[in-house]
């Protein structure tokens, strides 16, 4: 059966999308089924506001050098423009297009009120200084001026950027408006460190929101976590709190894979001892209390659930026969492609969409940017109350929507997203 | 003319976007199959630049920076004010007071 499978993909040889030409097809295959009104879908197709800034920062030499940051703003109709900023050399306005289009989706389907953007400068950040860092930074925040703001659009942590680099972009803001505006708009950027303003629960939120999902889908299903079996691929932020987080329900991780590496066990690895491991060894090559396996026999692991945590594009048609799991939980982002997700479904595999599972992160951005707002500071275990009434929320909406119209959770989730846009269109129609 | 079809022939196919693993330490040991037609974008795995970010360090700003660069940063505690930055500072005789000097007519700024 799974060969038959595999023929058939590979008859037909697959054409290899990058991961936003996957999300574009999605997109239309959910358009075209909820009967999307072709006006609302001209306006979605395209970008709100490109802003393209080229500046100038002084290096340690004394001389200046010049470079170019990208902001792009997809959609603002649900609130104000939301999403991070990334610094590496291949920045360019069509993946910074892309991954802001995504945003939009993605705050649309955990139900909250931003929109989608992206940003970043195209820049090797490893051959500068923290001192140039800072005033590339800086001066970059200066270039956007307007662009960005508390109630407009904010900025978070990305590739190649944290939370000292939010610290800047918020100081940097903030002198550039009055004194008494100063403690009102400090949630011009999320993902800050605690003591400036960041909300608890951050580092962990992505993860807590897969488990909260994989949680939800278990009772609907009758199906007991406490033994059951799992394998992750990734074992960084979301991966390692997905393990950690697991760990209480008795489910047993038989298999992971990382950047160095896959291991396996089918008696069960422990996570708090694995991520000591990893964050000594920088990854799970070599841990002493399980297997090496090839990244073959990794696909081929028998679990319960297998939770990619890592990159795009790994469950494809040469890996998705491969898998012998009843649940697929993306806790990253596009780690299914096109011919991956026909073949979950002829294998009768259930799907967490990446859009829905890994919605955690914004989430608790959202609440960050709340508590600011609010002039509040939650404790951890009202973030986790709050995250967990969200994600069941958003997987309720998902599931009845798939079943409504008779799709898969993908086309569902992207049907959902789509229609509270629709909503708002139809109710404020187009000025003037 | 023959110098301009040179200019404009045969170009070096390039892989114009190389994605985020160009700038990710990880990429010389990293294991995971990777497609040179389909650049990663998002990776939870990316290990790339990591400022100090000691809870409490103070933020060097520009001026500083470059005072240090000049000096050791034993030396400059010592001053408050102007006296910090200014390339007099070693050699100075001008009686400078504890709390330090923020009007000096002698001041000078590196160049
Ligand atoms: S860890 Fe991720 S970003 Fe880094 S080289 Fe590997 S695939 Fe690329
Ligand atoms: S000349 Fe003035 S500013 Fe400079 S070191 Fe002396 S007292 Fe300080």
């Amino acid at each position: 059966m799974e060969l038959a499978i595999a023929d058939k993909i590979t008859q037909k040889p697959a054409i290899k999308r990058n991961v936003y030409e996957n999300v574009t097809q999605q997109f239309n295959k959910a358009s075209d089924l909820m009967d999307l009104d072709p006006d609302i879908r001209k306006i979605l197709a395209t970008t709100t506001n490109e802003i393209i800034v080229h500046f100038p920062a002084i290096m340690d030499n004394g001389r200046i050098e010049m470079f170019t940051g990208y902001r792009v703003q997809h959609n603002n109709v649900l609130g104000p423009y939301k999403g991070g900023l990334r610094y590496h050399p291949a920045v360019d306005i069509d993946e910074v297009r892309a991954l802001a289009t995504w945003m939009t989706w993605k705050c649309a389907i955990a139900g909250i009120p931003f929109g989608g953007a992206k940003g970043g400068i195209a820049f090797d950040p490893s051959k500068h200084s923290f001192g140039e860092m800072e005033r590339i930074t800086r001066r970059f925040t200066y270039a956007l001026n307007g662009n960005i703001g508390p109630e407009y659009d904010i900025p978070a942590p990305d590739v190649n950027t944290n939370s000292q680099i939010m610290a800047w972009i918020l100081d940097t803001y903030l002198s550039s408006v009055t004194p008494q505006e100063r403690n009102r708009s400090i949630h011009i950027v999320t993902g800050k460190p605690i003591a400036s303003g960041g909300s608890q629960g951050r580092d962990k939120a992505t993860g807590q929101g897969t488990v909260f999902c994989i949680e939800q889908w278990a009772k609907d299903k009758n199906f007991d976590l406490n033994n059951a079996t799992y394998m992750i691929q990734g074992f960084g932020n979301v991966g390692s709190w997905a393990a950690k987080l697991l760990k209480p329900f008795g489910s047993k991780l038989v298999a992971v894979e990382d950047h160095t590496g896959a291991i396996s066990n089918p008696e069960g690895i422990d996570p708090d001892k694995l991520a000591i491991y990893v964050k000594e060894r920088k990854g799970v090559h070599g841990y002493p209390a399980a297997e090496p396996v090839d990244h073959e026999s990794f696909f081929k692991t028998k679990a319960d659930i297998f939770i990619p945590a890592a990159l795009e594009n790994q469950i494809t048609a040469e890996t998705a026969p491969l898998l012998n799991v009843k649940l697929v939980a993306e806790g990253a982002n596009g780690p299914t492609d096109i011919e991956g997700d026909g073949i979950l479904q002829e294998k009768n595999i259930d799907l967490l969409p990446d859009i829905l599972c890994n919605g955690g992160g914004v989430i608790v951005s959202y609440f960050e940017w709340l508590q600011n707002k609010r002039s509040e500071s939650w404790e951890l275990e009202e973030v986790d109350e709050r995250l967990r009434k969200k994600v069941i929320n958003a997987y309720k909406k998902v599931k009845n929507t798939s079943q409504e119209f008779n799709t898969d959770w993908r086309t569902g989730a992207y049907i959902v997203a789509l229609s509270s846009i629709q909503e708002v269109y139809r109710t404020r129609g187009i000025f003037p | 003319m023959d110098a301009v079809v040179r200019k404009i022939a045969p170009k070096k196919e390039e892989n114009k976007n190389p994605g985020i693993c160009a700038s990710c330490k990880n990429l010389n040991f990293c294991t995971y199959p990777r497609n040179q037609s389909r650049p990663i974008m998002q990776c939870e795995e990316f290990l790339g630049f990591e400022p100090r970010t000691k809870q409490g360090k103070k933020v060097v700003s520009l001026r500083l920076y470059q005072a240090k660069t000049r000096k050791k940063e034993k030396e400059l505690s010592q001053y408050k004010g102007l006296c910090r930055y200014c390339v007099n500072c070693e050699q100075c005789t001008l009686p400078r007071s504890e709390g330090g000097v923020w009007i000096c007519d002698e001041y000078m700024d590196e160049e």
